[in-house]
């Protein structure tokens, strides 16, 4: 029997948990400080209060007013389900000039107490607990902290409240948490980390174990924005419905011929290719006839400013201006050093959210590359990939290799995500410089794997085929020149 | 199922018979809880360390939680028994049924309590 969960709000989340978290029982967040537990906390009880029940959040570490304002901060109108009955908050901080000191055993009544009442006379279904640590402070012998836990959570099954209690950690890795025994006796335990990976901060959280029911296993990458916390789970939420097989113009006559009518809707292309070998020019193509045909276009630069770029554009008789005017064509620039890829992600979505571009340009991925970790941009990437299939929407990419390459290996995870594939490469011939083109692949549609031969002028690409006896005539030029 | 209120009169009983002493200067609340085997320890022991001193000085009141569980709010009470200070300030809190007496002991010596015998 599949068990009952709550949906919690926090995008992704739900994605994560497989719906949420269990009613009635206990889930356990643990994290250092500053990776957001309070964030987590305080949009889940906004969340149950909301939409499934009234809710007692026990504030140790921050006042009643403290949790309040950064509610506030984060769009939680706390106060508003306050007065509505909806949300109680007890404070259980002490002042920090006044010291706490044991003087023989003790016990958890004084909360217990509490709670009970807040379920008779509150009508409360859900505790949120910020934070355990705090809570078990100073901190009891190991086994009367055990003792004390277990009965906090005894309580709550009791009572048949849904808890959500925070704990710290001292570290990302090894330990769960401070106390060392609450992960024990909690159906689902989360943990939020706040790394630091090549000069880059990087925030994921994992599913550590969830009692019972099925879970993303692993990290997955977080940002906390100005509306709280967002995860990225990197798994494509199927699109229900029946996606039919409809191309588009990539806004080159000889590019429509090789790929046997253009590109399909729903899909991405990544485009290769050395500097210099025509991909923005390529990219600025794609995006101007997708925003001519009417469509929302969505261009994000990340090589040069936006005055460049669009001068650039219009020196090739590519302008963009008119377009951005009638709102079709987007241009944003940014530089990839200057933003976390997790807040370049919330962007995107946002972006995607709001604007509702049916078109996506991104100009390069390799400058991205370049300013994070392997491991950052793989699960960048394949967070954009994911943002786009949920959202069904077609986006072409650029990323730049040496010369010579643009048609060899693609990482893994990169040819995954992409549909299909685009080498574009020169080699200098005797006084000429040779550029080509490939499909190198195309899934599900049929294409040319003939090279063809980019001509760069002033109306921008000239995509046309090479004959056989060309291409031959061309390589032995080549040998000589080499 | 403690009488909670009786040490407040008893204090008074003895500022009228004292009148010179004033108010007691330091205010305890002992927080209890009718499920806790340790509250009842701690009611025990907090009564018989304070016969030791002059009672004039020192007022006690008994709450239990069990009766009125929101009247733990105002001293930001988890744990059961706690013994707060709530005067002079700043707060203390102490934790536990007071097996080991320490605490409360140098508490009172700090503030100068004197001896029920006068021979601090």
């Amino acid at each position: 029997m599949a068990i009952a969960k709550l949906t919690t709000g926090i995008p992704g989340f739900d994605i994560l948990t497989h719906g949420g978290i269990p009613e009635g029982r206990s889930t356990l967040v643990v994290g250092r400080s500053g990776t957001g537990k309070t964030v987590f906390a305080l949009q889940l009880a906004a969340h149950l209060a909301q939409h499934h029940m009234p809710v007692l959040v026990v504030g140790v570490e921050e006042s009643a007013a403290d949790l309040i304002d950064t509610a506030d901060g984060l769009g939680l109108d706390l106060a508003g389900l306050q007065e509505a009955g909806k949300l109680h908050v007890a404070d259980l901080t002490r002042p920090m000039e006044g010291p706490t000191v044991i003087s023989g055993e003790y016990d958890l009544y004084g909360l217990i107490h509490r709670l009970e009442a807040a379920v008779k006379d509150r009508k409360v279904k859900a505790v949120v607990i910020d934070s355990a640590t705090a809570l078990f402070s100073p901190r009891p012998p190991q086994e009367q902290l055990r003792n004390h836990f277990f009965q906090l959570v005894h309580t709550l099954r009791r009572l048949d409240v849904t808890g959500v209690i925070l704990a710290e950690s001292a570290q990302d890795y090894g330990q769960l948490t401070t106390l060392g025994v609450e992960d024990y006796v909690c159906d689902l335990v989360v943990i939020l980390r706040n790394t630091i990976d090549a000069d880059r901060r990087r925030r994921t959280i994992e599913v550590n174990k969830y009692r019972r029911s099925g879970h993303f296993k692993g990290e997955y990458p977080c940002t906390v924005t100005t509306r709280g916390l967002v995860i990225f789970p990197q798994n494509p939420r199927e699109r229900p419905d029946f996606v039919p097989v409809e191309r588009f113009s990539s806004g080159v006559a000889g590019l429509d011929e090789m790929t046997r009518g253009g590109w399909l809707r729903n899909s991405i292309v990544i485009v290769r290719g050395p500097t210099g070998s025509g991909k923005t020019m390529l990219a600025g193509l794609y995006a101007r006839a997708g925003a001519l045909r009417g469509e929302r276009v969505v261009y994000y630069g990340f090589e040069e400013p936006r005055p460049i770029l669009v001068r650039n554009f219009e020196v090739i008789g590519m302008t963009m201006t008119p377009l951005i005017n009638t709102g079709d064509l987007r241009i944003i620039c940014r530089y990839p050093e200057s933003l976390s890829l997790e807040d370049l992600l919330v962007n995107l979505r946002v972006g995607i959210e709001e604007y509702s571009p049916s078109l996506i340009v991104m100009d390069s991925i390799s400058s991205i590359e370049h300013a994070s970790s392997e491991k950052g941009f793989r699960q960048f990437i394949i967070g954009v990939a994911s943002l786009l299939r949920e959202h069904g929407r077609s986006a072409l990419m650029t990323q730049a290799v040496l010369a010579g390459e643009a048609a060899g290996h693609t990482a893994p995870y990169l040819s995954t995500v992409a549909d299909a594939i685009l080498s574009m490469d020169y080699s200098p011939i005797g006084y000429e410089l040779d550029r080509t083109m490939r499909v190198i692949k195309m899934r599900g549609s049929d294409h040319d794997t003939h090279p063809y031969r980019l001509t760069i002028g002033g109306g921008g690409l000239e995509v046309a085929k090479i004959s056989p006896g060309e291409f031959n005539r061309r390589v032995k030029q080549a040998q000589l020149t080499s | 199922m403690y009488a909670s209120r009786l040490e407040r009169s008893d204090v008074r009983n003895s500022e009228a018979r004292d009148s010179s002493r004033g108010a007691a200067r330091i205010e305890l609340i002992l927080y209890v809880s009718a499920a806790s085997p340790a509250s009842g320890r701690a009611v025990a022991n907090v009564r018989r360390l304070l016969r030791q001193y002059q009672s004039g000085q020192v007022s006690l009141t008994v709450c239990d939680l069990t009766a009125d569980p929101s009247c733990g709010e105002a001293d930001q009470i988890a744990f059961t028994p706690t013994l707060c200070k709530r005067q002079p300030t700043p707060p203390m809190w102490i934790l536990g049924d007071l097996s080991h007496p320490e605490p409360l002991l140098e508490l009172l010596e700090f503030y100068g309590v004197e001896t029920a015998h006068g021979d601090r």
